[in-house]
């Protein structure tokens, strides 16, 4: 679960082009600036591309903050 | 009825007083509400009340199905989205298409005789049709409890202060509302009957009057280039007023009602990229769009076929946004009206919105982070808004891109007179409009405790109620989204 995490900040780093993002299991859309509607499609697919997942439009429209979206990535990966 | 009309002052007055003499008595004063709403409405198209009622339980029967049945869910959702999208498209793009079909069928050589059906739009249709759709969706999609009792669920669906033309709410912001008991709160009541007058202020001081030149110089059979850009940008600034003062008193309204409704917009003409506009523009809208277009066609497997990274079956987030902002702001132009510019001007933003993202994935982040580049990118976006205001009001595509490739130094003397008078009246429109939005960015903010704040505010309410009085005429404009 660390390790979903750890490189669940590597692709927020990319996505959001700034390394001094750090995530917790509490981060929310509203921690970082640039995490708007827009932005949140583009990283669920980067995250897809990232894990090798898929995820389904109630997948990412239901997530509430990063631990979600951790327990969603670990449950689709089958860890 | 409409929210300027002095019937309109009379009849929420009236509402207004039964309301919250029933303060106790919840049930009762939804019921109050429903009557007060299906009157509103009867009052503007009598039978189409039937409608509205019909389309609303529609999706009380839908949803009640799929909470109960989950296993034919799926069936309930379609009967839901095409029985609302059906109705749309009867009453608002039946003509449309029919005329379409008839110029290209003529444009290829065949005689056509058509009859079109002369169908005319349902006041508020477009909205309240999104809202009960939504409503359904969000039960297929279980993120809400399906509702069982009518009176509150119609009260949610036909609640007169956002019936014609939003915000389009959603369920899970008005309905619990709805549903919880109501207290006279004295301040909220002041804060809301604020918010309803400047609006109103908007609507008639600055849209109305600024309405008659624009529409003039629209009319105009072959303007000067000066003249049509400088009505294209009377147009940016009446549109502001008259959508966002019509919002701020259908919340005003709501808010003396004791009901907080959404945000619909965000200073939008402060906004630094495409993106940015829709995210501070008719902002229910645009967040229904999100919500219910962009993010189910962006993972939806039929879409996601298309032009896939080759080998890996995933998307670069550049083709991705390019794709899924094509479709929804292509159906968000057909959302706003029956005629091609609409189209064109949903088009344009998906075009100037795709363009942006590029442009940003080119520049590097410490070129981008080097300065705050606002005063850069605030006045640039706005010449790209008035542009896009243009094909939004001019309905001939034709005359749209004549008016962008003309001569800007061609015209004649009176032309250029013309010209210059309209500029004068955009500006004395845009003076209040900038006053409104300096003392909400930095005025605002500081005073609400002050002791001043009581008085000041008495005063400027006396001189927009005065100001209403000098500015109201006999022929008032139409809100402009009362059409859509």
């Amino acid at each position: 679960m660390a390790d979903t995490l750890n490189r669940l900040t590597e692709v927020f780093h990319d996505v959001f082009d700034d390394d001094d993002i750090v995530l917790t299991r509490q981060t929310t859309a509203s921690d970082i600036e640039a995490w708007d509607s827009l932005m949140h499609v583009t990283l669920m697919l980067q995250v897809e591309a990232a894990f090798g997942v898929r995820f389904s439009s109630s997948d990412v429209t239901g997530l509430k903050d990063v631990g979600q979206l951790v327990d969603l990535i670990d449950a689709k990966a089958g860890r | 009825m409409s929210f300027v009309d002095t019937s309109f002052v009379g009849f929420f007055a009236v509402v207004f007083a039964v309301y919250w003499l029933l303060a106790s008595q919840r049930r009762l004063q939804n019921v109050v509400l429903l009557l007060a709403s299906v009157v509103f409405y009867a009052w503007i198209h009598p039978w189409m009340a039937f409608l509205l009622l019909g389309s609303a339980l529609l999706d009380y029967v839908c949803a009640l199905r799929i909470a109960d049945h989950r296993e034919h869910g799926n069936r309930w959702m379609v009967v839901s989205v095409v029985g609302n999208i059906g109705t749309l498209a009867f009453f608002k793009y039946n003509d449309f298409f029919v005329a379409s079909t008839a110029d290209a069928l003529s444009a290829m050589g065949f005689a056509v005789h058509t009859h079109t059906l002369g169908i005319f739009l349902p006041i508020g249709l477009s909205f309240y049709t999104f809202q009960t759709m939504a409503y359904t969706i969000d039960v297929w999609r279980e993120q809400l409890d399906v509702r069982r009792d009518l009176l509150d669920y119609l009260v949610f669906v036909c609640f007169f202060p956002q019936l014609v033309a939003g915000p389009v709410e959603r369920a899970s912001n008005l309905l619990p509302q709805v549903e919880q008991p109501r207290r006279f709160d004295v301040d909220q009541i002041a804060s809301g009957l604020g918010l309803a007058l400047f609006g109103a202020f908007k609507k008639v001081v600055i849209a109305d009057t600024m309405a008659p030149y624009v529409n003039a110089i629209f009319a105009v059979p072959e303007p000067s280039w000066a003249m049509i850009w400088a009505a294209a940008l009377g147009f940016t600034i009446q549109v502001l007023a008259d959508f966002s003062g019509y919002t701020d008193m259908a919340r005003g309204c709501a808010r003396m009602l004791g009901f907080e409704l959404m945000e619909n917009f965000d200073h939008p003409y402060l906004a630094t990229s495409p993106m940015d506009f829709w995210r501070r523009w008719h902002i229910s809208f645009s967040t229904w769009l999100r919500d219910y277009v962009y993010m189910p066609l962006s993972f939806a497997p039929w879409v996601r076929r298309w032009l896939t990274i080759p080998g890996t079956g995933y998307w670069t987030p550049f083709w991705h946004t390019a794709r899924a902002l094509t479709i929804t702001m292509f159906l968000s132009g057909l959302w706003h009206g029956s005629t091609w510019n609409y189209v064109v001007w949903g088009l344009y933003y998906a075009v100037i919105g795709t363009a942006w993202v590029g442009i940003q994935q080119r520049v590097p982040r410490k070129t981008r982070k080097s300065r705050d580049w606002r005063p850069v990118l605030v006045p640039t976006m706005f010449v790209f808004t008035v542009m896009g205001m243009m094909i939004f009001r001019e309905p001939s595509v034709a005359r749209v891109i004549q008016h962008f490739f003309s001569n800007p130094f061609a015209g004649t003397a009176d032309q250029w007179l013309i010209a210059g008078s309209m500029l004068a009246i955009c500006a004395a429109g845009a003076v209040p409009m900038i006053g409104f939005l300096l003392f909400d960015l930095y005025v605002r903010p500081h005073v609400q405790d002050h002791p001043w704040f009581l008085p000041v505010r008495t005063a400027s309410w006396t001189i927009a109620v005065i100001c209403l009085f000098v500015f109201v005429r006999p022929t008032q404009e139409d809100f402009i989204y009362f059409q859509f």
